[in-house]
């Protein structure tokens, strides 16, 4: 394997982790920010020293503003959201180029941490799958240095899935579950392996959970109390008739739980293993982005979570002189990675069609994109640019180009764009 | 029943159609031109320009490979052609079918008849320059015992009429007259008068002086006939079409027509 980072970084709404791994480790490492309560965690804040071309994040960043060494934004992500600006110094920045200025420094401690600039793999986990965020997160990323080969982002429930894949076998071989509580609330995650298909299926889900409070009734006595009572009861209820193998907790709120949840943990201690990660999600990101290092998979699964397509997209076509199925999108690929262009010429046909077929139905569906309003041409002398990107997991777009045929006959760029609902309005 | 045809890749540097002042950018497009510009396909249509596209540009070194050990060993540029449309799978096999019985009816021609066969089609594509340069290869420096006196009249004529397309009303006239000197044609000689008005020339010296005045009469009223028609069929001519659009697509569209008018003149200059 080639010498470099390998690196998982978990981009909440509010601050970021990031675990790594270098050739020689056998398990990821967390990347230590400060010497504070919280030293794997870095908040999502960056602040510009006045009159100076500095930028500061994190602990550093709170530091400088309060003692008014300059303006700061916090909940950076949120700002990247909504695709806002700031303003500091008089100057108006995107909220994607403070979010660059961010990245770059948050990755700077890593690279001197471990004294190389040279990154393998870099692997985004976000919670939400925020196409102004993911987009913004890419073009941050490659701005510094790093080619978009090598880069990916994938949801918290597939860093989960990932993580709990690369333990031991006994720890999934039936249900396993993680607790992850921070300020963006309380969430459930649930993983299985449904075996008896062809390769298995491993699916994990996560669920919001309403109970969820905010992490200050944690600072008194009575709070504490309902805490352990709010998670007691989730416990009860949720996991009182599944087999469970493995059971996580991860978040800020969960690093002190052994102080306020004694009933809890010991409901959810029965019987069951049960972990405390610190970095679970960056940990498992770095699972998954050392599965494009290899030539085959490490987990011979289907994958199926949020962030993933649970369709097989295909169309027939002829190429020389065979008839072949093209795929274009399959079961368990990362939506937002699965991106098809190509270019077809239609003999006799005045549409293009798919075929769609969902991992729980038996025939597929046929979809069809007209060609309306196309030039008229004699028979095989258009030749068009067939687009495919999705835009969730269950939306996806097809767009079709006219290219024309080379100078015999020139393209117009008329284009029809049509976007299908897997599973309804299609 | 229809079909999806998937596409190869597209040229960053495109193989260049000199007769056709055209630009191949895939293998389809290769295809097509072969299929339908069978006589503007020279014998040496196969050659090191042609591979070097395929496999680096096209990116298909297996056809490229195969069209080199099968035109290698045998020489057959129809049998390679032949090959190249029916791996490339654009054709159905009725087309491949039709292609190879024009192949056939080509073969019985003589290679002057396919030399003559390109500088029509050529004509019939506008492609005046091109055409006159086919014609002369043709013609030479006067009547060649190697072809028909009537093959060689006919060329002649083929090349008055490029010319004349072209405006070069002098080597029209030169052509015509050429001809009339050997073979006495009233039709030629018409021809020449038709080419004296059209261009203001002088009729030439010796030519029409047997010709009774009555019949010149009839020629001239004849000749303004047709320019009527011509006149009111330009209404409808692509190129008057263009002063019919707004200023800013006659501006683009007349800069396109200038630059092809230039780019021939260029042709006729090299």
């Amino acid at each position: 394997m080639e010498e470099g980072l390998i690196i998982g970084l978990d981009l909440c709404k509010d601050f970021c982790r990031i675990s790594y791994f270098v050739s020689g480790q056998e398990e990821p490492a967390d990347l230590v920010f400060s010497e504070e309560e919280n030293p794997y965690v870095i908040q999502n804040s960056i602040c510009k020293k006045k009159g100076e071309d500095v930028w500061l994040i994190g602990q550093e960043a709170y530091e400088t503003a309060l003692l008014g060494g300059g303006s700061i934004v916090d909940k950076l992500l949120r700002l990247v959201a909504r695709q806002g600006f700031a303003t500091f110094d008089g100057v108006q920045y995107s909220a994607e180029e403070l979010l660059y200025h961010f990245l770059d420094e948050t990755l700077k401690y890593l690279y001197a941490e471990k004294k190389t600039k040279t990154v393998l793999q870099i692997m985004y986990s976000v919670q939400e799958l925020n196409t102004a965020v993911l987009d913004a997160v890419i073009r941050c990323t490659k701005r510094l240095n790093i080619e978009r080969k090598r880069i990916h982002i994938i949801s918290h429930t597939e860093s989960y899935l990932y993580y709990v894949l690369s333990q031991r076998r006994e720890l999934w071989s039936n249900i396993s579950v993680l607790y992850d509580l921070s300020g963006d609330g309380l969430n459930y995650y649930e993983l299985e392996v449904l075996r008896g298909m062809q390769p298995n299926v491993a699916r994990a889900r996560r669920t919001f959970l309403e109970e969820g409070f905010s992490l200050d009734i944690l600072d008194s006595a009575p709070g504490r109390k309902m805490a352990d009572n709010i998670m007691t009861s989730c416990v009860d209820r949720m996991l009182k008739k599944k087999l469970i193998s493995s059971a996580y907790l991860s978040g800020r709120g969960m690093d002190s739980c052994q102080k306020w949840g004694e009933n809890f943990l010991r409901i959810l201690c029965q019987r069951r293993k049960v972990f405390f990660i610190e970095n679970i999600f960056a940990k498992g990101a770095v699972y998954a982005a050392c599965e494009y290092l290899r030539e085959t998979s490490s987990y011979p699964f289907s994958i199926m979570c949020e962030g993933r397509i649970d369709v097989d997209i295909s169309m027939e076509v002829t190429q020389g002189n065979n008839m072949r199925v093209l795929n274009l999108a399959s079961v368990g690929n990362n939506w937002y990675e699965t991106k098809e262009d190509f270019d077809l010429i239609p003999d006799q046909e005045t549409s293009i069609r798919m075929k769609v077929k969902r991992l729980e139905e038996r025939m597929p569906i046929i979809i069809d994109v007209p060609l309306k309003d196309f030039p008229v041409r004699p028979q095989k002398v258009t030749r068009v640019n067939v687009g495919l990107s999705f835009e969730s997991e269950k939306m996806f777009t097809v767009t079709i180009m006219d290219k024309g045929f080379g100078e015999f006959f020139p393209g117009t760029d008329k284009t029809v764009r049509k976007t299908f609902t897997i599973g309804g309005g299609m | 029943m229809g079909r999806y045809i998937l596409c190869g890749k597209e040229a960053e540097l495109p193989y260049e159609v000199d007769e056709l002042d055209i630009r191949i950018y895939t293998i389809e497009e290769l295809c097509y031109y072969i299929y339908n510009y069978l006589p503007l396909i020279g014998e040496d249509f196969i050659d090191e320009r042609l591979l070097f596209f395929i496999r680096h540009e096209l990116e298909m070194p297996e056809i490229a490979d195969k069209i080199e050990r099968f035109y290698g060993s045998r020489s057959e540029q129809d049998a390679t052609l032949q090959m190249l449309l029916s791996d490339v799978g654009y054709y159905s096999d009725a087309e491949l079918q039709e292609f190879q019985n024009r192949l056939v009816y080509r073969r019985r021609k003589s290679s002057q008849e396919r030399i003559r066969a390109k500088a029509d089609s050529l004509v019939r594509l506008k492609r005046y320059q091109s055409a006159v340069r086919c014609y002369k290869t043709l013609s030479g420096n006067g009547a060649d015992s190697r072809v028909s006196r009537d093959f060689y009249f006919e060329v002649q004529e083929a090349l008055a009429n490029a010319y004349g397309h072209l405006c070069e009303f002098d080597y029209a006239l030169d052509c015509l007259c050429g001809i009339y000197d050997l073979n006495h044609s009233e039709r030629i000689l018409k021809k020449i008068y038709d080419v004296c008005i059209l261009s203001g020339t002088e009729l030439p010296k010796g030519y029409f002086s047997k010709v009774p005045d009555e019949k010149l009469r009839k020629w001239q009223q004849d000749y303004w006939n047709r320019e009527t028609i011509a006149r009111q069929n330009l209404d409808s001519d692509e190129t008057m079409q263009i002063f019919l659009k707004d200023s800013e697509t006659q501006k683009k569209e007349l800069a396109v027509y200038l630059d092809e008018k230039k780019e021939a003149c260029r042709g006729m200059l090299e």
